[in-house]
């Protein structure tokens, strides 16, 4: 229910915590995308079966616009989704930084190697967790590297060596 | 029919020491590749296929076979332990078995896994052995436009998977749909909606979907919920230890038992689509939970019981052996797992063609004594691999979510040894993230992106073989005709069994909540 | 024989699990004496298995270790353009079907062109080869002409992408309207044919030894090349040549990066030729269904120049 006392601001934030504001955004992002493809001059080269290119595609986009419309509408539309209070900006930032944390990961393993890397990443990430003393993280880091390391060899899959000659 | 002397030949040839030595190696290597996330039983089969060049038949089968059932079986491993199905198959049985684990159950949870996967798969090789050729005819009466049916009857199946809130279930169906359209159009074969990335022509594959979706995102949102926690683990070495050695509860003969519902529709689920080409034990096993949810609303399947457990593992084990059928009854391999064992058959002389049974009757029994075989020592070598990562899945979440991450991403890489495939799961995690936020359930989301383009293809292949006639593509056959009626029978049982769930479901809230009152 | 096999499978253990490079004798310098087989699909499928045997006797042909590596992604581009970005030493060497070229020449994004390629030879070719069912009266060449000219564009041929490809080229030539029902492996084209779903499938040579005769009977081979006289069943059906057209087949090649100095091409194209002849290699490429049909570095070069050509023509028949 929207609180008089709450200022505007924080009156819309709410808002876009509920499955009606989810909803509304959803339906915008997929409405503007499905007059994007509208506009690609792929989506209606005709195929000899008679279907465009962009026939199928173009379906996902309308199906999941129906879906994201009712949620704007049917009876939970006020319902306020509980994960999404609980979510932070700064949490959310982290997430991105693991995402990018791990891209830079991969290309690091494959322009220095698996067996350098890895310890790093690992004991960075187990410590920004709340893994102490650090040594400990040390220590799990290079332990988990190697095992990882040895099962896949085991096995016959190689990693990638970087400047290392294995 | 039976070719008694080729029986007993094939018997004296694979009860030997050597070719059991070969299917306990082949089982624990399986075990062990299917585990690790990325890595499926196909690759685990194209990474041993060099060595059996020079193994003799019997053996090689053994291990190939082997390494087969292990990795379906394996997968269920790390999906119950960490949240990260170790192959796509064992996706569905994330929902139950993680919950249990996080509830203290894990042990409980992987040796359901275990003797599902081994009861599903020894009653289906026991069907695959005793009606190979005949089911092989029925497979075939499947033409494009009975799949077509076939994949309509599959969604129908998608309403048990949508959760609570039905237009989050459909939204997330739909997004798998567009996913799947994304790489090369099925007839003109032209890329679309590959964004205008080259990269993306041949379409995204279900590995690192799976990974980044399952693992990547449940690890994004634990990371989360630490953070907040703020909880620093003061040691790691007493933590460590406490998971080594405190003992959790096994499985009682009783539980096993009670599950029997979910492992024989698994069975008849799995076993039914094994046979047909193309389907896979993906869509075995998340169809099986499906069915078994809806079988039986009352069960709560999904909230972390056994009966989720048994009905996925018995469903994607139980598709194993009928993989094979239209391998030895036409030379058709049923999934990619079968091919590479076509391959290896093809090594030792004996080419899979429609002659296999006539030209080669030793190897083929010689395979269906392996194949019933391989199930007990898969229960053997199985017991010790689950005791062994359930108590792994113990570990503080500080130690495990990085390596659970590291997992994921070398997991996708060395899949195929292709870099963009890390990306396509970077992006997977992501969105599986938001997607978890917003509390859209990520099953319809696997099953139509696995659907979606076979749909896609058997519809516009019918249509072309009717030369444009909707009417002709569509009903061609009874065969068609009967899947048709089958598909609205189900959608109205279906509706009509999410209706009382429903009901059942408020007014069990408004119970809850009066009483918190 | 046995004692064959253990040398033979301690040399694939050697090369592929440890990949340890001994000093042989060869010309060519590779770094750490490896030569890196780039195979641009995963592994377990046909290339990859041509891959594994030919590297199981480099010791004895290239005189060093050969690693193959696996880069699979976008029908092989991916491998592709890894290896236009690597020195052209002759060290990294790319095996692949016609399966990259077709899906580099339909793709207008494509950051690879078909033609970005120095070809040191062909080890096998496929060719395309019509089946129908014994009875029809599409069974033989000349039946299947008047019943097309008579119903246009109702005779089905299933088949995957690029034998799909080979009809499309050959009855074009013709001036026959086919229905070409695309598949995405011959595997599921076969179980539809086999069912009726369809009239007539495209397969190789090795598919076709598997259903004839019994199942089907052979109508024609789109290539320039007849089968070898030891397929007796399909000894008998014409080839595009005899029929007096330009045929088409779709290769394995092999290439290496387009700057790569001739002499050192010439090298890898004496051992590839090497390599082909070696026993082991022989038995094994038998035991896998396939035959090998080489051409060495000029001749290659010279078909795969006239396969782009052809391709450009038949890719459109398609769409």
């Amino acid at each position: 229910m929207p609180n008089d006392s709450v200022p505007g601001q924080k009156r819309i934030l709410r808002w876009l915590q509920t499955n009606q504001g989810i909803g509304f955004v959803l339906s915008l992002v997929l409405f503007l995308y499905f007059i994007f493809l509208q506009l690609s001059p792929w989506v209606h080269e005709k195929l000899r079966d008679g279907f465009s290119l962009g026939f199928f595609p173009l379906t996902g986009i309308v199906l999941m616009l129906l879906f994201t419309v009712t949620l704007i509408f049917d009876g939970e539309r006020n319902k306020v989704i509980p994960d999404l209070t609980k979510m932070s900006g700064r949490s959310f930032l982290f997430c991105l930084a693991v995402l990018a944390g791990c891209g830079l990961y991969f290309s690091l393993i494959v322009s220095i190697g698996f067996l350098l890397v890895s310890p790093f990443f690992l004991l960075a990430f187990m410590y920004l967790l709340g893994l102490r003393p650090f040594s400990h993280c040390i220590v799990s880091g290079v332990v988990m590297t190697i095992i990882v390391y040895v099962v896949f060899r085991l096995i016959g899959v190689r990693l990638p060596s970087g400047i290392l000659p294995f | 029919m039976i070719n008694v002397d080729a029986i007993l030949d094939a018997f004296s040839l694979v009860l030997t020491f050597r070719v059991m030595y070969w299917l306990a190696i082949g089982i624990t290597i399986g075990v062990g590749v299917g585990a690790i996330p990325g890595l499926s039983a196909s690759t685990g089969i194209a990474l041993l296929l060099p060595l059996t060049f020079a193994m003799d038949t019997a053996s090689s089968l053994g291990l190939l076979i082997g390494v087969y059932k292990g990795a379906v079986y394996g997968g269920s491993i790390s999906a119950i332990s960490f949240a990260t199905p170790g192959t796509p198959e064992a996706a569905a049985t994330v929902y139950d078995g993680y919950k249990m684990m996080q509830r203290g159950k894990g042990k409980k949870a992987i040796l359901m896994a275990l003797y599902a996967s081994v009861t599903g798969d020894t009653l289906s090789d026991v069907i695959t052995i005793v009606v190979a050729p005949l089911l092989a005819i029925v497979a075939l009466k499947f033409g494009p436009s009975e799949r077509f049916w076939l994949m309509v009857l599959a969604v129908t199946l998608l309403g048990a998977l949508s959760g609570r809130h039905l237009a989050k279930g459909m939204l997330s169906a739909a997004l798998g749909l567009f996913i799947g359209t994304i790489g090369s159009d099925p007839i003109g074969a032209v890329s679309r909606n590959t964004f205008g990335l080259w990269w993306l022509e041949e379409g995204i594959h279900l590995i690192p979907v799976v990974i980044g979706i399952f693992a990547m995102s449940r690890m994004l949102e634990e990371c989360v919920d630490l953070l907040k926690e703020n909880k620093t683990v003061q040691s790691a070495k007493s933590a460590i230890m406490s998971a080594f050695t405190t003992g959790s509860e096994g499985l009682s003969f009783r539980e096993y038992l009670s599950c029997w519902k979910e492992m024989a529709i698994g069975l008849g689920v799995g076993s039914f689509v094994g046979m047909l080409p193309g389907l896979g034990s993906t869509v075995g096993a998340f169809l099986s939970f499906s069915v078994a949810k809806q079988a039986s609303p009352h069960k709560k399947i999904g909230t972390g019981v056994l009966e989720g457990v048994a009905a996925a593992e018995s469903g994607n084990n139980a598709t194993v052996g009928p993989t094979l059928i239209p391998l030895l009854a036409f030379g058709i391999p049923g999934s990619s797992g079968a091919a590479l064992i076509g391959g290896a058959l093809m090594l030792h002389g004996a080419t899979p063609s429609p002659m296999m049974f006539e030209l080669y009757p030793t190897v083929v029994y010689s395979l269906f004594i392996i194949l019933f075989i391989g199930n007990f020592f898969n229960l053997a070598i199985g017991r010790f691999f689950a005791l062994f990562y359930a108590r792994l899945g113990q570990l503080p979440r500080n130690l495990l979510i990085p390596l659970i991450v590291m997992m994921a991403v070398i997991g996708s890489y060395s899949f195929q040894g292709n870099p963009y495939d890390v990306v396509v799961m970077l992006v997977f995690g992501f969105i599986g993230f938001g997607m978890r936020l917003f509390g859209i359930p990520d099953a319809p989301l696997v099953i139509t992106f696995l659907i979606g383009p076979m749909l896609e293809a058997s519809l516009r292949k019918a249509l072309l073989i009717n030369r444009g006639d909707w009417f002709e593509a569509l009903f061609k056959s009874p065969l068609a005709v009967v899947l048709f009626v089958a598909a609205i029978v189900l959608t109205y049982i279906s509706i009509r069994l999410q209706v009382h769930e429903r009901i059942l479901s408020v007014s069990e809230e408004e119970d809850a909540e009066q009483s918190g009152l | 024989m046995k004692i064959r096999f253990k040398v033979l499978s301690l040399l694939i253990f050697a090369t592929i699990m440890l990949s340890v490079a001994s000093p042989g004798e060869a010309a060519m310098k590779c770094p750490g004496n490896v030569i890196s087989w780039v195979v641009p699909f995963g592994p377990g499928g046909g290339t990859d298995r041509w891959a594994r045997i030919l590297s199981s006797v480099s010791f004895d042909t290239f005189g060093m270790a050969m690693r193959v590596r696996n880069r699979p992604g976008a029908s092989g581009v991916v491998g592709w353009k890894w290896l236009l970005n690597q020195k052209a030493d002759g060290c990294i060497i790319l095996q692949a079907s016609s399966t990259p070229t077709i899906a580099i020449l339909k793709e207008k994004n494509s950051p690879v062109k078909a033609s970005q390629i120095k070809i040191v030879g062909y080890l096998s070719s496929f060719r395309s080869i019509l089946l129908g069912r014994s009875g029809k009266p599409w069974s033989t060449l000349s039946g299947l002409k008047g019943y097309a000219k008579k119903n246009p564009g109702k005779l089905t041929i299933g088949g995957s992408q690029s034998l799909a490809l080979g009809q499309a080229f050959f009855f074009d030539q013709l001036g026959l309207k086919m229905n070409l029902i695309p598949y995405s492996s011959t595997g599921k084209a076969t179980a539809d044919f086999l069912g009726k779903h369809i009239n007539t499938i495209a397969v190789t040579a090795s598919t076709a030894k598997g259903l004839v005769p019994g199942k089907a009977v052979g109508i024609v081979n789109t290539s320039a090349m007849p089968l070898s006289k030891k397929l007796k069943n399909l000894k008998g059906i014409p080839t595009a040549k005899q029929i007096g057209l330009n045929g088409i087949s779709f290769p394995r090649w092999v290439g290496v990066h387009p700057d790569t100095p001739d002499a050192i091409a010439d090298e890898i194209s004496d051992n590839i030729g090497k390599t082909l002849k070696h026993k082991a290699v022989k038995k094994l490429i038998k035991k896998i269904g396939e035959d090998i049909i080489h051409l060495p570095r000029a001749k290659a070069q010279k078909q795969y120049n006239k396969l782009i050509v052809d391709l450009e023509g038949a890719i459109p028949l398609l769409k």
